[in-house]
């Protein structure tokens, strides 16, 4: 599944474990991870160690795990959770490990190859994600990508001793489809110019 | 077990596991039933039963609603109550739909709201509902819950997508002064 690109995504495997766990020292991956950031840095290894041998290729799996890749190595992680077959929906979650890639379309593009593998592949018909409040790059990112916020949990998550909100966005088929629509010019253009054609149309957008 | 004057609710026991099988229903289905990927499973007697056994607040903590006469009128229970996390989700199993109006449900309603926020103390209790669940939705709002938003087409069942609506109540705040002066 190559992007245009140098950067591209695949299934993850064992031998990602060492960058994936060297990215646990970064304290917003703690920040941003659900559920208790007080988990000890040996529970957390051997979860993701137990996720990683999970990311089978060949059965209905309950999650897969995608690497984020370039020609320096793997610079993040995209984790498609809770995978119903019988609903056919899934959560997603992205993390990018190279700080310095965060904010940019390499985000962006690996979130909507990740949606593309989500609706053209696995053939799901929704996909989800939770997100913090505070994490306001990636639930920008979500609505970017045409997911509408469907949940506002107030007080929902507390971090560093304060009650914080958390969103849920819900991204249909259709929604998607119209997504592609928009962005059916950028089909085997270079890098460089899908970053020109996005500049032009988010300066067209804002406001003057 | 707790006497209401229309009620009688006591734990869940492992001979009540035939009961909540039978509310494993594709044409009835009910929010409190979903699974962590929102799909509605389909045990087996034994699957209930095993559920059962690991009846603490970490997998979730059942009660059964009787009559004057014994019968089972509906199971409720609470999940979440030992999480990390300051929230309970709640949840209510009747038989029938007409439960939601009769006055046992409301002392149910107070038993839950006594369990979530005195004896588990969580700040915040929630509830979800589907689209089906009329009457559930109805009683949340008349027992003050406020939506939180809607999940568009989470479940798939009976040949057609549910919505998902989440609802939410904060601990009143004289109940919070109730408790730090406890």
């Amino acid at each position: 599944m190559p992007l245009k690109t140098a950067i591209y995504i695949r299934r993850a495997e064992r031998e990602d474990l060492d960058t994936i766990l060297s990215w646990m020292d970064d304290e917003d991956f703690i920040r941003f991870l659900y559920g208790d950031p007080a988990r000890s840095p040996k529970q957390l290894r051997s979860k993701i160690v137990t996720l990683l041998g999970r990311s089978s290729g060949l059965m209905m799996p309950g999650s897969i795990y995608l690497v984020i890749d370039s020609p320096e190595g793997p610079v993040g992680l995209l984790a498609l959770q809770k995978i119903s077959w019988r609903n056919r929906s899934c959560t997603i979650d992205l993390y990018m490990g190279q700080k310095s890639l965060r904010n940019g379309i390499v985000a962006a593009m690996a979130v909507y190859r990740a949606l593309e593998y989500c609706f053209d592949e696995l053939n799901l018909h929704r996909v989800g994600a939770y997100i913090y409040a505070f994490n306001t790059r990636s639930w920008r990112l979500m609505e970017k990508s045409g997911a509408k916020r469907e949940l506002l949990l107030k007080d929902h998550v507390l971090r560093d001793g304060k009650l914080y909100d958390m969103y849920c966005y819900g991204l249909l088929r259709e929604e998607f489809e119209q997504l592609r629509e928009r962005y059916a010019d950028f089909k085997g253009m270079s890098l460089a110019d899908m970053i020109a054609a996005h500049k032009g149309e988010e300066e067209a957008e804002s406001p003057s | 077990m707790i006497r209401g004057e229309h009620s009688l609710i006591r734990t869940i026991e492992l001979d009540d596991a035939g009961g909540l099988w039978q509310l494993y229903d594709v044409e009835r289905p009910l929010s409190f039933l979903l699974d962590r990927r929102q799909e509605l499973p389909l045990p087996s007697r034994d699957d209930v039963r095993r559920y059962l056994e690991r009846n603490d607040p970490q997998h979730g903590q059942y009660y059964v609603v009787e009559d004057a006469t014994g019968q089972v009128m509906a199971f409720c229970g609470v999940r979440g109550g030992a999480g990390e996390h300051g929230f309970a989700e709640l949840g209510i199993l009747p038989f029938a739909d007409s439960f939601f109006e009769a006055p046992a449900c409301k002392e149910v309603l107070a038993f839950l709201h006594q369990l979530v926020f005195f004896q588990l103390r969580r700040y915040k209790a929630m509830a979800h509902c589907l689209d089906t669940e009329v009457g559930w939705c109805k009683c949340l709002k008349q027992q003050g819950f406020e939506s939180s938003g809607v999940q568009r087409q989470v479940l798939f069942t009976g040949g057609r997508w549910h919505d998902l609506e989440t609802f939410t109540l904060f601990r009143p705040v004289s109940e919070k002064e109730t408790i730090n002066a406890s």
